[in-house]
């Protein structure tokens, strides 16, 4: 019987193509062969920071303290007393190793110059075999305090959290990826057992290897490192709904900033279930951001021209499943005057629905040269195929959906998103 | 030697390194300036002035809007700090040609259009009165003073920032890269005028051009620059570029000081003088001794101060191969000064004793060499990496280097911690402490 079903994915447009291997240990794995002096192999836990409250497969209902899926993430190096950890056995064999959580995932990764396969053997390994005692997940507990303390000081994190609480009543997103000193220590080794064989197993994860690599090659590491497919299916997320409009409006902190920041969140209302459509909205957020903030934008150029803001001004569009938002920021020493201009600029933008030909094609060219050099490293072809993947899509299709946009589709999302009601405001001084 | 030198006008030159694994072309174009206090905010401004406008694209929008069209080709300028040299280097890219959807292919060569960009927002800006516009002029100044202030966002960047005004207090290198907020302050259209012609008459020029392009192609595209920078020269000007002052011993006591602020986590940053720069024949060496000391999360300080002691997030080291130091910073409680101190102390004794393990010392020179053959893999690094080395008068390779890592010894190793001496401690004191993770409320206890 084959291990594995592989089917190769290609881009007329990109001139691109990569294989995608759905492994009989239920694993997705992505290969994308590229002459480049590195090789990156990403993978992603489908276990985020937001991931807080879950059903186990026995019916038993966990709540996380903030922070679990990070603490997790640094605790899975440790190896038993006496052996060597995660990050001694890829520098033995000259790889650098990482990670990152985020809201959405856990993402662990390697680059190598010269030892794709071995390294790859010991992402697979290190992945299925974690070993927490009390002393290890004490000693980390310090370390990731030191590493909250830093964010603390830090006052771009101060406003995205400070937005993040006041956007969201309940949903976990409001909450810092790393948790805080209070809700870390309420970790233990048992809670870190429990989380890892809940989530981390083959089917509940995606695979991305980019650089001097093949598909018969990865399959083979594959088949000797994977575990069997569990006999249960992951966890089932439990998200409390949350209410369509922000919690508060508007919030300020105080965290030494040398130069006050804003930070304007648009609550996404409309959250489709379907990844295909949700894909869509995104994009179409994406080429409106681009036109209405960049900076080829009116509203930027007469800012800038003004004295209002500096080079740090820009807008974005984050969405998952549960959640969605447009997120504008700036740093200016006059917060209010550029706040009022900017809801007076998206208040004419609804009415006049006056977005140019030109904008748009324009716009799209950005778009298409960004898709192109999403594949100009290694590193950037792993990250950013993780992202489509564990998205449900593939690295081509977003390209593809961007190029069908239409202006309806951009005023649409103009109407439903950049509304008074949706907006809240975070200042940082 | 991974590229071709070619002479492009007086006090200029152009190197083309050939790379056909990119999906873009990659220029940049660095003036090489003497760091200067009266100077440093004039150059500073300079990049950001000529993109606020030109004669072309007067207005910031239009050329970004002429960005955009290009497939959003990149044009940016900056301002950097190369020892005791001031560079203002602008850099360029955009997708390589065959990357151009068919229905475009029309509109002409991409690369020959960007640079023909770039040669408007060169020479030919905006001005009034003969200078640059004051409007154009007082807006970046507001930005530099912003940038200069922005930097005690990052407690990191600040405490550094710090150490550096105190360990070369009497040395040109104090100098910060943007100067300061007064000396932002003090520049006029005028004297910013000034700056630029004295850039164009008189600093050398090195471009260097990374992508699939021939010499003759990249020459070609650039004969716009070429004239129009050579009307500022005359093949009788001479091209000098700045002299680095290395100090190759620390003096002696060890300056200390300790500053406090209300943060939670607090920064200790040491200073070294190494003995060791980027034109010594041997540098490679001191470049393994800073990867195995604090390099990478295989290092001796990550291993120990944080994985074994737990003292801290982040430690690391690296070199300064222009000036010949070693810099260490690490975050800490409070109350770990010492023990932190005394961590990173007894690590680098371990090197100079040479009780190195094996392990250690063959994981880090593995991480330098793949850190090396990676370069291959950004037209930036690999640009970087070659204008470095011919500033200090040599041009090794990546894989040159990597063939010279290979033969260091844990003795050569010791050699290095033996020349490396403690110039300056600088500790940023928070109030966060470990007591405080143990829900202790007693008060901070805190350094002197």
């Amino acid at each position: 019987m084959r291990s594995a079903v592989i089917e190769t994915l290609t881009s007329a447009r990109l001139r691109q193509s990569y294989s995608r291997i759905r492994h009989r240990s239920g694993l997705t794995v992505c290969v994308l062969p590229k002459r480049s002096a590195v090789t990156c192999g990403v993978i992603g836990v489908n276990f985020g920071a937001n991931d807080r409250t879950f059903c186990l497969p026995g019916g038993e209902v966990m709540t996380l303290p903030a922070g679990t899926a990070h603490f997790l993430e640094h605790k899975m190096f440790a190896a038993r007393d006496g052996e060597e950890d995660a990050i001694a056995r890829f520098a033995r064999i000259g790889a650098n190793a990482d990670a990152y959580t985020t809201p959405d995932l856990t993402a662990y990764q390697f680059s190598t110059t010269d030892a794709a396969y071995p390294a790859l053997e010991i992402l697979l390994d290190f992945l299925f075999h974690p070993y927490f005692t009390e002393e290890n997940v004490e000693k980390e507990r310090a370390i990731i305090a030191q590493e909250i303390r830093m964010y603390d000081d830090t006052p771009v994190q101060a406003g995205y959290y400070g937005l993040m609480e006041a956007m969201y009543h309940t949903h976990p997103i409001r909450d810092n990826v790393g948790g805080t000193e209070a809700s870390i220590r309420q970790i233990t080794p048992e809670l870190l057992y429990t989380c890892h064989k809940a989530f981390y197993r083959p089917d509940n994860m995606t695979l991305c290897v980019a650089g001097r690599v093949e598909a018969d090659g990865v399959l083979s590491v594959l088949d000797r490192c994977l575990p069997e497919r569990g006999e249960h299916p992951a966890p089932e997320r439990i998200f409390v709904p949350e209410p369509v409009y922000p919690a508060v409006q508007s919030v300020q902190y105080q965290a030494d900033a040398a130069i006050p920041l804003l930070y304007l969140g648009f609550k996404d209302p409309i959250l489709p279930a379907d990844s295909a459509a949700r894909m869509r909205r995104a994009a179409a957020a994406d080429i409106l951001n681009d036109i209405l903030f960049c900076r080829s934008s009116p509203i930027y150029a007469d800012l800038y021209t003004r004295g209002l803001i500096n080079g740090r001004f820009g807008a974005e569009y984050e969405y998952a499943d549960t959640y969605g938002y447009a997120l504008i920021s700036a740093e200016s020493a006059q917060c209010d005057a550029v706040d009022a201009q900017i809801r007076q600029y998206l208040a004419d933008r609804r009415a006049l629905h006056d977005i140019t030909d030109a904008q748009f094609s324009r716009c799209r060219r950005v778009m298409y040269a960004s898709a192109v050099t999403a594949f100009e490293s290694a590193e950037d072809m792993a990250a950013e195929c993780l992202d489509c993947e564990m998205e449900g899509t593939d690295m081509f299709t977003p390209v593809d959906v961007m190029m069908q946009i239409t202006k309806e589709d951009l005023f649409y999302v103009l109407d439903t998103l950049y509304l008074p009601k949706q907006l809240c405001r975070c200042v940082v001084t | 030697m991974g590229f071709t030198e070619h002479t492009l006008c007086p006090g200029a030159s152009l190197y083309v390194i050939p790379k056909d694994t990119f999906l873009t072309d990659y220029l940049s174009v660095t003036f090489t300036l003497p760091l200067d206090a009266s100077t440093a905010s004039a150059y500073a401004l300079l990049p950001s002035v000529l993109c606020r406008g030109c004669e072309a694209y007067p207005t910031q929008d239009a050329l970004a809007v002429r960005l955009d069209t290009l497939y959003n080709a990149g044009l940016a300028g900056r301002c950097g700090k190369s020892g005791e040299a001031q560079l203002v280097v602008f850099r360029l890219h955009c997708l390589e040609q065959d990357a151009v959807p068919p229905e475009d292919e029309n509109e002409g060569p991409l690369f020959s259009s960007l640079i023909e960009t770039f040669c408007d927002v060169l020479f030919h800006p905006r001005t009034e009165r003969g200078v640059f516009l004051s409007s154009y002029t007082e807006g970046e100044k507001k930005n530099l003073a912003e940038a200069i202030r922005a930097q005690s966002n990052n407690k990191a960047v600040l405490a550094m920032h710090r150490l550096e005004q105190i360990m070369f207090a009497d040395e040109v290198f104090s100098v910060p890269a943007r100067g300061t907020l007064e000396s932002a302050a003090a520049v006029t259209p005028e004297a910013l005028w000034q700056a630029y012609t004295d850039m164009l008459r008189h600093a050398p020029v090195s471009v260097t051009y990374v992508g699939r392009q021939m010499p003759e192609q990249v020459r070609a595209a650039l004969s716009g620059f070429v004239s129009a920078l050579g009307r500022y020269r005359s093949a009788e000007d001479t091209f000098r570029s700045p002299q680095t002052q290395v100090i190759r011993r620390a003096r002696q006591p060890v300056r200390e000081v300790c500053e406090h602020m209300d943060v939670r986590q607090s920064r200790l940053c040491i200073g070294y003088r190494s003995a060791a720069v980027l034109a010594d024949r041997d540098f490679y060496k001191f470049a393994l001794f800073c990867e195995l000391l604090g390099g990478s999360a295989s290092s001796l300080l990550f291993l120990e101060v944080r994985e074994r002691m737990g003292l801290c997030y982040d430690c690391s080291a690296f070199p300064d191969g222009q000036k010949g130091t070693m810099f260490i910073t690490c975050g800490i409680s409070a109350d770990r000064l010492e023990a932190a101190r005394e961590a990173i102390r007894a690590q680098i004794d371990v090197i100079r004793h040479g009780k190195v393990p094996p392990e250690v010392l063959e994981a880090a020179r593995k991480s330098l060499i793949s850190a090396y053959r990676e370069i291959e893999d950004s037209a930036a690094a690999l640009g970087a990496w070659y204008e470095n080395r011919r500033a200090a008068g040599i041009e090794t390779s990546p894989e040159q280097t990597v063939e010279q890592v290979l033969g260091v010894t844990a003795r050569d190793l010791a050699r290095c911690a033996d020349a490396l001496t403690e110039d300056t401690v600088y500790f940023l004191c928070g109030t966060g402490t470990d007591m405080d993770l143990e829900e202790d409320e007693d008060d901070a206890f805190c350094c002197d």
